[in-house]
């Protein structure tokens, strides 16, 4: 076997460049898209939960239930959208998905409170999204508590004189200190995983496409009777993009820090060098499944579909791994972008340096070599 | 049915049934891919946490022992500071629960005092979660503590005029969100692979050139775009199908309150829909590298508009005028009634109504711009 030769894999790398750049379309959508979608995650993925579409059955229409009406009436979280008067009504709102939340205030409802006697409120919510409707939950909760308090205010000052204010303290109580991000600020959890989630899914498919298109049309051929060697050539032909991916995520990056203020407090060189090695894992899996495959359709099912649940769910974009049980830890374990995801938060979040980080570089790498090698291996220079 | 489209409908029927990998595919997704999006839960589960109890009394071990499964699970009991620090900074832990030196005689004297929980913030959501859940387990504490030891009557607690709420989930009153991701996870996966496959189809025949073939014979536009489609659309069928009843209803055991049938036409329209948005997207690429690639800016802005990530109403009132654009968002709506709500398609006629409309206003554009690159 012939030596390496940089200069025959850069020939390769030219080609692979020049037919990138000359379909404009393609290049274009290459560059843009991954942005775009940068974007829609970002913005997309927050969980703010704000005017929510409710009803009030207000079958009191005293007093004190009007005061209710006004806690919900006030603010950004709930839209009062009607006031009804009929139960049978009601349910059929929520079916219909016109509401969210119905809060159902019973008759005597003012009466009873005047007199002392605790009262009960009905809440009902669309469970369909349990996550939206827990969310619905607690701040309904904490209207109607915030209610409850001021009547209990006036009660005890009513009985107990204006010194006395809403009771005593519990024996124990909680006192919170969270630790990196004090006001749970969900951009700085989310942005450095959506960062890492688009690089494992759109490089890795035009990386795959290019190499498995030349497979599928024949033009690999070409190849198979030049002196080329196997390892100039899959070198060569991944050079391109992963000078596209690195590029793509020194935008991120920018964008992560500088648009949505998410805080930087580790080494930027440290980030920069196992990112690249990410970068390489990603690609490298983009050129492992083409070199598997025989067809660009089976190459873009296996990296965009197949790949997509995974990365989503499991390697702690959405839900944290340690949470996770055994079986899912082991799927997540097998995935760079676990690997990689980890490291970004601890690095800029945490700002710890290299002795807790050290295992993920390790893997990264190890992966990137991997993936390479393997492919090298078991490409094939013949028909 | 005329002999011609009969041959032409054939052909793709023998196409598609060939190519393994594509049934393969279609089957992967409404089965494994389901199942596995329905495993991991947004729900507090398992989380670590490590306890720094500095009293080591009767009354901290009473309160250690409260923190349990399925919700929390211990991960370590440490004893200095420095702990703290390395287990939270190595994403060992996700909270450390301090109790202080004098917990138990404080409690003994009857005095009130915090308990500190030092959290790993960087887990925004989660982490929040789990302090709520600390939080309702020290009241749970403190209440008794109050009634049992510090002999506060429950009696005069009762005459309280305090308004309190009483929840009531419906459709779901375990709010167990198993079934939502699993039914999110089927609507997502066959919007994208009916876009995916009817678009990759069509430029397959434009790279290779077959698509001039194609254009001589005596079939129109319509006919080669419906030919295209049908072989799909019985494969999702199929698939839903089997999905129904293998995975959601007997492994998942999502309630399926509503018809099947309904649901199975429901997705007839859609997947029409969604391969109607294929071709469209076949017409302005040249390549596979470009579809994906218009695939995915495609599909990303109509999950985001159907509402599964974000509730409409949550959205500038702009994007909620656009929501009603998305395929998915009636989809969803629809799906979402038939399985959790029980709702009949009667009830629910005006989204049903919108989804026919939106698919053939797409499918017709689609064969207009056809006949405009072929025609």
């Amino acid at each position: 076997m012939a030596s390496f030769s940089g200069r025959r894999m850069l020939a390769v790398t030219r080609k692979e460049t020049q037919e990138l750049v000359r379909n404009w379309l393609n290049f274009l959508l290459a560059i843009v898209a991954p942005i775009i979608l940068f974007f829609l995650f970002a913005y997309g993925m927050s969980f703010d939960v704000k005017n929510i579409p409710m009803a009030i059955l207000d079958e009191d229409r005293s007093f004190e239930s009007r005061e209710l009406v006004d806690t919900f009436c006030c603010g950004q979280i709930f839209n009062v959208m009607r006031i009804v008067t009929n139960l049978k009504d009601v349910e059929t709102l929520i079916r219909e998905n016109e509401m969210r939340l119905i809060v159902v205030i019973p008759s005597g409802f003012g009466r009873n409170l005047r007199k002392g006697v605790p009262q009960q409120v009905l809440a009902l919510m669309d469970a369909v999204f349990p996550n939206r409707a827990n969310m619905v939950g607690g701040y309904c909760e904490a209207a109607i508590s915030d209610y409850s308090d001021r009547v209990l205010g006036k009660f005890f000052s009513r009985t107990f004189g204006p010194s006395m204010g809403s009771g005593g303290a519990l024996p124990v109580t909680l006192s919170t200190s969270p630790w990196f991000n004090p006001t749970f600020r969900s951009e700085d959890f989310i942005l450095p995983g959506v960062m890492a989630i688009i690089l494992v899914f759109l490089p890795p498919t035009i990386a795959a496409i290019s190499l498995s298109k030349e497979k599928e049309t024949g033009s690999i051929l070409n190849m198979f009777c030049s002196p080329i060697s196997k390892s100039e050539y899959i070198l060569g032909k991944a050079i391109p993009y992963v000078a596209i991916t690195y590029g793509l995520f020194l935008v991120f990056l920018a964008f992560t820090v500088f648009i949505f203020a998410v805080p930087f407090r580790g080494s930027l060189v440290l980030l920069m060098i196992v990112s690249f090695f990410y970068v390489l894992t990603v690609i490298g899996l983009g050129i492992f499944v083409a070199v598997l495959v025989k067809t660009q359709i089976a190459a873009i099912l296996l990296t965009s579909i197949l790949n997509m649940i995974p990365t989503f769910m499991y390697s702690g974009f959405m839900f944290p791994v340690i949470c996770m049980d055994a079986s899912a830890k082991s799927t997540a374990y097998m995935l760079p972008s676990t690997y990689y995801i980890s490291f970004v938060r601890k690095l800029m979040l945490k700002g710890v340096g290299i002795e807790y980080l050290w295992v993920e570089a390790l893997i990264l790498a190890g992966m990137a070599l991997f993936l390479f090698t393997t492919s090298i291996i078991l490409f094939k220079k013949r028909l | 049915m005329s002999f011609k489209f009969y041959t032409l409908l054939k052909k793709e029927f023998l196409q598609f049934s060939r190519n393994a990998m594509l049934v393969g595919i279609v089957l992967y997704g409404a089965t494994l891919d389901v199942w596995m999006a329905a495993q991991v839960t947004g729900d507090l589960q398992n989380f670590p946490i490590a306890i720094y109890d500095q009293d080591k009394s009767q009354k901290s071990l009473e309160l250690v022992s409260k923190i349990r499964p399925p919700h929390f699970i211990i991960h370590s009991h440490i004893d200095c500071e420095k702990e703290i620090e390395r287990l939270i900074l190595s994403d060992e832990v996700g909270a450390v629960l301090v109790i202080p030196r004098r917990f138990q005689s404080q409690i003994d004297s009857q005095k009130s005092g915090p308990i500190q929980v030092i959290l790993d913030a960087t887990t925004s959501n989660t982490a929040e979660i789990a302090a709520g859940y600390l939080a309702a387990i020290l009241v749970d504490y403190s209440t008794r503590i109050l009634v049992k030891e510090w002999q506060v009557s429950t009696v005069s607690f009762k005459l309280i005029p305090t308004a309190t709420m009483v929840p009531r989930f419906c459709f779901n009153d375990n709010l167990n969100d198993r079934w939502l991701m699993a039914l999110q996870e089927f609507f997502t996966i066959f919007t994208l692979i009916a876009i995916l496959l009817s678009a990759t189809a069509m430029v397959n025949e434009k790279q290779f050139g077959t698509i001039e073939q194609l254009m001589v014979t005596p079939v129109t536009p319509m006919e080669i775009m419906l030919a295209k489609i049908l072989p799909m659309i019985v494969v999702f069928l199929l698939a839903a199908f089997i999905s129904i009843y293998t995975v959601l209803v007997p492994v998942l055991e999502v309630p399926l309150r509503g018809s099947a049938l309904e649901f199975l036409l429901v997705t007839t329209v859609f997947c029409f829909t969604s391969s109607g948005l294929g071709l469209l997207v076949s017409t302005v690429s040249n390549n596979l590298s470009e579809t994906v690639l218009l695939t995915l800016l495609l599909l990303f802005p109509i999950l985001f508009l159907s509402g599964s990530w974000v509730p409409p109403e949550a959205m500038p009132r702009w994007l909620g005028l656009l929501v009603q654009l998305s395929p998915l968002k009636y989809y969803l709506d629809l799906g979402l009634g038939i399985f959790l709500k029980g709702n009949s398609l009667a009830f629910m006629w005006k989204d049903f109504a919108s989804l026919i409309g939106l698919g053939l206003v797409i499918f017709w554009i689609g064969v207009v711009r056809f006949r405009k690159m072929f025609g």
